[in-house]
């Protein structure tokens, strides 16, 4: 019997299903790399967004006043870290454009790096809440010699040219004590809106103000000097024409225009200080006594908490000084040079040791 | 000798074999279809959503630094249901030295923090930060100006790089009151509205104003085709309510709506368009804040 003929269209109608079916598959799995795809991105854009704002709140919240507050006018440090290792990693720069001006520019990646997202923040300098609101404040007893000048008329540095005008007077001398005061007879030991101020708030000490005190300072701190003598105190230049910061004799330079014009350090002395001549700028913070004499020459804020006293051939201080911490029985011996009250230079130095804020309106600016 | 076979088919059979066949290809060019259909549909939604994705990357970007609260002037000029008008930030610089009282240009560092494009005097404006005492906030403000020149230079402190830029029409309290260091925002005046092309589509489109000249430039497409309400604003304001002008703007909340750009098998059987929506609020960063 011959055999049955089998062919027929079944085996091809199979195969076409087969591919059909094989193509829409194929078709919907691409279908769903797409998406997966689309999706990720779109989380990642949103990982790269979110630390890139992180970035630039973490910069502003935990503001660093000694890497931050310490840099010169152009110049920049950067800070890095993580939102989690899911979710993303920032990096920050913040550079310093001005004396009162910042600006944080945070860029943000996604947590596998894919993506990246960037933020500015225009910040200002916090107002300082440190007033001294006189030439030399202090809350023991005070000598002034007739060799020595004591102004309150507010006046700016040399050079300076971006500091506001100046305000009004303030007194020379504020002193939380009237009888704690000795000057001998002269017509201008003392300048001012008042030659002397009795001020009972300064009584216990003349380092605290409000929240802030003398100790804040100096958790801020750049610089740690020995009691010295320091006879060398002055701007230091590298090779490179570069301001070294990193010498603890290089308190600055208040003429302006050089390398170190715009570096003032807080420097700490823990154990008193003995300063022979020399220049320099910033806040000079002295636990225990500090004796000035060589023509010492500084811009700033001078806050000693033991005695002070400018003797020999004196110094010569524009910004303010006050003397006293708590519980102290400073004295202070005022016989040979100048103190000189600058609003503009209190607040430059004090700059240093403040924190930011954002401006009061369009400080924010997205990046592409 | 073999003997030939000669049977063949009968009609009966034949039939049967070509209605067989007939079932069997009705039901995979069926499946073929539907699964076509299906796929196409997938890929549109796929498109759509890309569309709807990338509308909350782009409005939420260009609304997000706006100011709305600024005494002197917001930076939302008109807010409707389905437009709105607003000046974009386009670039940043940083003035490197201050300018004189009673000058009418002020000097920036070349770099453009902003990167999007540099300053454009035909239809750029510009924020200047004015900080007239730096020991205070309270007097910080923003001048308002614009420009009508950039000069490249070597103009900054150290001859480095600089763009001069020429104002008009500087507001108080006048480039005296700015200091080195001070931010320059370069702002134009843009619109994004939802709009309706020749064919009857419906897109999200974009033009920007020029001071000079015709004015507005032609609208250019941005994103679609959208539904006819496919683009829609509402403005809120710190309470979350909705804001009766647009200088009590603090929220904007957004909702885009795509369509596919032609018609297609749905999944209900029917034929239209697929359409895909998302929306998003935007709090406005750049309000006054204290």
């Amino acid at each position: 019997m011959p055999a049955p003929d089998r062919h027929g269209v079944a085996l091809p109608i199979a195969i076409f299903a087969v591919v059909v079916l094989g193509l829409l598959i194929s078709a919907s799995f691409l279908l769903g790399i797409w998406e997966q795809r689309m999706g990720r991105a779109a989380v990642r854009l949103a990982q790269a967004a979110g630390a890139a704002e992180a970035g630039g709140n973490t910069a502003l919240s935990s503001w660093d006043s000694r890497s931050f507050g310490m840099l010169t006018v152009g110049d920049s440090a950067v800070l890095s870290g993580s939102v989690g290792p899911e979710v993303g990693w920032f990096r920050a720069t913040v550079v310093r454009l001005s004396e009162e001006l910042f600006f944080i520019r945070s860029e943000g990646f996604s947590s596998d790096f894919a993506a990246r997202r960037a933020v500015g923040l225009a910040v200002h300098t916090a107002p300082s809440v440190i007033d001294l609101d006189a030439a030399f404040a202090t809350s023991g007893s005070v000598g002034v010699r007739r060799s020595m000048t004591v102004s309150g008329q507010d006046e700016s540095p040399g050079g300076w040219d971006f500091c506001p005008p100046a305000g009004a007077d303030v007194p020379a001398v504020r002193l939380g004590d009237s009888l704690l005061s000795s000057v001998e007879d002269c017509a201008d030991c003392l300048l001012g809106s008042v030659p002397l101020e009795v001020d009972t708030s300064l009584a216990e000490s003349a380092l605290s103000w409000g929240d802030v005190d003398f100790y804040f300072l100096v958790d801020r701190a750049s610089t740690t000097v020995g009691p010295g003598p320091h006879s060398s105190i002055g701007p230091r230049i590298g090779s490179g024409g570069a301001c070294q910061t990193s010498d603890p004799a290089n308190w600055g330079d208040p003429a302006a225009g050089g390398p170190c014009s715009s570096y003032l350090p807080i420097i700490f002395a823990p154990d008193g200080a003995r300063i022979v001549g020399g220049v320099g700028q910033g806040i000079l913070l002295v636990e225990g006594d500090l004796e000035l004499q060589g023509g010492f020459s500084f811009v700033g804020a001078v806050f000693v908490t033991g005695d002070l006293a400018i003797t020999g051939s004196g110094a010569d201080i524009l910004g303010g000084v006050a003397v006293g911490g708590p519980g102290e029985e400073s004295v202070s011996r005022l016989e040979q040079g100048t103190i000189r009250y600058s609003s503009c230079a209190l607040w430059r130095a004090l700059t240093r040791a403040s924190g930011v804020a954002p401006l009061r309106e369009r400080f924010w600016s997205p990046f592409f | 000798m073999r003997a030939v076979n000669n049977r063949g088919f009968t009609l009966v059979e034949l039939s049967a074999a070509l209605a067989l066949f007939g079932v069997v290809s009705a039901v995979a060019f069926r499946a073929m279809l539907v699964g076509q259909q299906a796929v196409e549909r997938h890929f549109a939604m796929a498109d759509l959503s890309a569309s709807t994705r990338t509308a909350m990357v782009i409005i939420p970007d260009e609304l997000r630094g706006l100011n709305a609260t600024d005494p002197l002037g917001g930076d939302i000029g008109s807010a409707g249901p389905s437009s709105i008008t607003y000046k974009a930030l386009r670039s940043l610089y940083f003035v490197c030295r201050p300018p004189a009282a009673g000058s009418a240009e002020v000097v920036v560092a070349a770099r453009n923090w902003g990167g999007l494009r540099a300053l454009d005097s035909q239809v750029d404006s510009v924020f200047i930060f004015a900080d007239g005492d730096p020991r205070t906030p309270e007097d910080d403000s923003w001048i308002r100006a614009s420009v009508t020149g950039v000069a490249p230079g070597a103009g900054c402190p150290g001859g480095n790089a600089s763009l001069t830029v020429s104002l008009s029409g500087v507001s108080e309290p006048g480039v005296g009151a700015v200091r080195a260091g001070a931010p320059v925002r370069g702002v134009e005046v843009h619109r994004l509205l939802l709009y309706r092309d020749r064919y009857g589509d419906f897109w999200m489109g974009a033009s920007r104003y020029r001071k000079s000249g015709p004015g507005w430039t032609r609208t250019q497409p941005v994103l679609g085709p959208l539904t006819e309400t496919g683009l829609r604003f509402e403005y809120r304001d710190n309470s979350g309510a909705l804001a009766s002008n647009p200088s009590l703007v603090s929220r904007i909340d957004i909702k885009v709506v795509a369509r596919s750009p032609r018609k297609l098998h749905l999944a209900s059987g029917e034929v239209g368009f697929s359409v895909d929506s998302l929306s998003t609020s935007v709090v406005l960063r750049n309000n006054t804040h204290f």
